[in-house]
């Protein structure tokens, strides 16, 4: 029996159950979420961010009075206004950079509320270089509003601070159930895997990059080669022509005349225009 | 085959509680123990090597962006260039057109009947083109950054939501998968047990939840179970891999203006060669028709009939080089 059969004996048994229901129901929002997730992150444009910001924040907001034990159907106006106003005073108002400055600083937050959970449940040495990242996330937000790191670069260690972080504490959490020596083989898979990961990503950014450089450096070649033999081509005619005007501003009357003729016709000046004999001279001055 | 399974059984457990006992748990967890570290190591490797890479991609970007930047410069240099030659090439024209006047004046004043030479010309214009510079790049580069940390922060508010408003989805979750901090699994908990023990698996939920502000850990703590670092995970990584494909995006753009700047360039440099030419050869034309003219001024209102036949011919040579001049005038670039 091969991997295949198993994998869909293993699914058709699952279907039958109860748990399957569930976990589909929960894998539909968890979808939905990415989908929504992922929208907003692809959207293009200074419109979209102002919306995400102020769901974002609208969201915040909400969760924040619910922690409080407030719900949205006991909100009263001064509550609506007060989530207006964080609105405003986040979403709206905020500059660009300072928006990203205070997602990263939420996230600082997030790992440190997610390793305060853990604490005393698992070891120290598993929670320090998680507070650690946190820490790592303050300092270079601090570094960024200093102008001392540009806002991509800023953006970018962030994200992966904040993963290294979220993937860290999923193998502390694994610690709590699992013991130490199972979480610390669990925390070394992990950030194998997220090393490596990270590794590929920039690997194939790099290549693509060479690739660009390479060609680059092709096609200067290429064009020089296209112009060198437009230069030649050029050349070849213009010397035609170089020769047939000599000929026509000939000293000697005769060959002046007839150089005259053939000068006209490479010119492009209509046959029955041009003076071929001296009858046609004749008739163009007299008639 | 159920039934002679079922009969089995008792030697299958007796199996399984005899190799059980053989198995050393101490030193297989020590052995993932030390597993783990070594994976650290290597994890730590991988990471220095992905660092060096990125220090690559830097230096890349910034040859990029050298290349962007003079190939611009080359263009427009190379624009100016062939604009001069444009100026001069009218001017040419110019003086030509007066040069024709002067043959017209004088083949008047000899033929019987008025005669023309078209010598209308226009000036030669190529427009300039406009091209994206890096540092307008970079401004893109920031609004993707800026759409990454937006979709990041999007996706925290949207997973401590989840985490907060399906609080069954999480349960369930936390119910089947769970161990409470006795080690029992939760599933074997009952009544408000279980919901504690779910509860504080998850990290807290909303019942744990305490105060804060907007920037309070606290409203977190619903997302900070397995179920909210998951989420939060997938959705930080999500915005990693949109950002870096708006990147590679960006790159490719960047690699296909700087190619369509250099083709450009190589078709401008073309013109302004084609441009030369006609001017020399318009130059050449000119002075060669108007030492013509002057030999032939003596014969200004003379009769025609009284010329010698050499005369004649240098007035027929005259009049094909005039007109052959004012055909060239029409001649264009592209020709």
């Amino acid at each position: 029996m091969g991997i295949k059969e198993i994998k869909e004996i293993s699914i058709d048994f699952f279907s039958k159950t109860d748990i399957s229901a569930e976990l589909n129901k929960i894998m539909k929002t968890y979808e939905q979420i990415q989908e929504a997730a992922a929208a907003v992150n692809s959207t293009d444009g200074k419109q979209g961010l102002v919306k995400i910001r102020i769901g974002t924040i609208l969201t915040f907001g909400i969760i924040n009075n619910i922690s409080n034990g407030k719900w949205p159907k006991n909100y009263a106006k001064d509550d609506w206004l007060d989530l207006l106003n964080a609105v405003s005073e986040y979403a709206v108002d905020i500059d660009d950079q300072d928006y990203s400055a205070f997602i990263f600083k939420m996230y600082a937050e997030y790992i440190d509320a997610s390793a305060g959970v853990l604490a005393g449940r698992v070891p120290e040495d598993t929670l320090d270089p998680i507070i650690s990242l946190a820490e790592e996330l303050r300092e270079k937000t601090e570094l960024f509003q200093n102008s001392g790191l540009g806002e991509v670069d800023y953006t970018e260690e962030c994200l992966w601070i904040c993963l290294d972080a979220v993937i860290k504490l999923l193998a502390a959490n694994f610690t709590k159930y699992a013991g130490s020596e199972i979480g610390n083989l669990a925390e070394g898979l992990s950030s194998v895997a997220f090393e490596y990961g990270r590794l590929m990503l920039y690997r194939k950014e790099q290549e693509l990059l060479k690739q660009y450089i390479d060609n680059q450096n092709v096609l200067d070649d290429s064009l020089q080669k296209k112009y060198e033999d437009y230069l030649r081509e050029l050349d070849a005619q213009a010397d035609v022509f170089r020769g047939l005007i000599n000929n026509a501003f000939d000293p000697d009357f005769r060959n002046a005349l007839q150089g005259s003729i053939e000068f006209a016709r490479a010119a492009g000046v209509s046959e029955d225009e041009i003076l071929k004999s001296s009858e046609e001279v004749d008739s163009f001055f007299l008639d | 085959m159920a039934k002679s399974l079922k009969g089995k059984s008792p030697d299958v457990k007796s199996l399984i509680q005899k190799g059980a006992s053989n198995i050393d748990l101490q030193e297989i967890k020590g052995k993932a123990f030390q597993a783990g570290d070594a994976l650290k190591e290597k994890a730590g490797d991988i990471k220095c090597t992905a660092m060096d890479t990125r220090e690559d991609i830097k230096d890349k970007l910034t040859e990029l962006d050298q290349l962007l930047e003079k190939s611009i410069t080359e263009y427009n240099d190379a624009y100016t260039l062939m604009n001069d030659k444009g100026v001069r090439l009218f001017v040419e024209r110019s003086r030509a057109a007066d040069s024709i006047g002067f043959v017209e004046d004088l083949v008047n004043s000899l033929a019987n009947s008025p005669k023309s030479f078209a010598a209308d010309f226009i000036e030669i214009k190529v427009n300039r083109n406009e091209f994206v510079e890096s540092c307008e790049f970079a401004e893109r580069e920031v609004e993707a950054a800026r759409m990454a940390a937006g979709g990041a922060g999007a996706g925290l508010a949207a997973g401590a939501s989840v985490a907060m408003m399906a609080p069954s989805a999480a349960m369930w979750i936390a119910t089947t998968f769970g161990t409470a901090s006795t080690g029992a699994a939760i599933s074997t908990l009952s009544g408000a047990a279980a919901t504690n023990a779910a509860l504080a698996w998850l990290g807290g939920g909303a019942l744990a939840a305490g105060g804060g502000g907007i920037t309070g850990g606290t409203a977190f703590l619903t997302l900070a179970g397995p179920v909210g670092l998951t989420i939060a995970g997938a959705t930080l990584l999500g915005s990693i891999v949109v950002f870096a494909g708006k990147r590679v995006k960006l790159n490719k753009q960047k690699n296909e203006e700087i190619e369509d700047v250099k083709n450009n360039t190589e078709a401008i440099k073309e013109t302004d060669a084609k441009i030369n030419e006609i001017l020399t050869t318009t130059a050449s034309v000119r002075n060669g028709l108007n030492k013509e003219y002057r030999e032939c001024m003596k014969y200004y209102c003379s009769d025609y009939l009284s010329l010698s036949d050499e005369q004649k011919m240098s007035l027929g040579t005259l009049v094909n080089n005039t007109k052959a001049l004012s055909v060239m005038f029409t001649k264009k670039v592209e020709d």
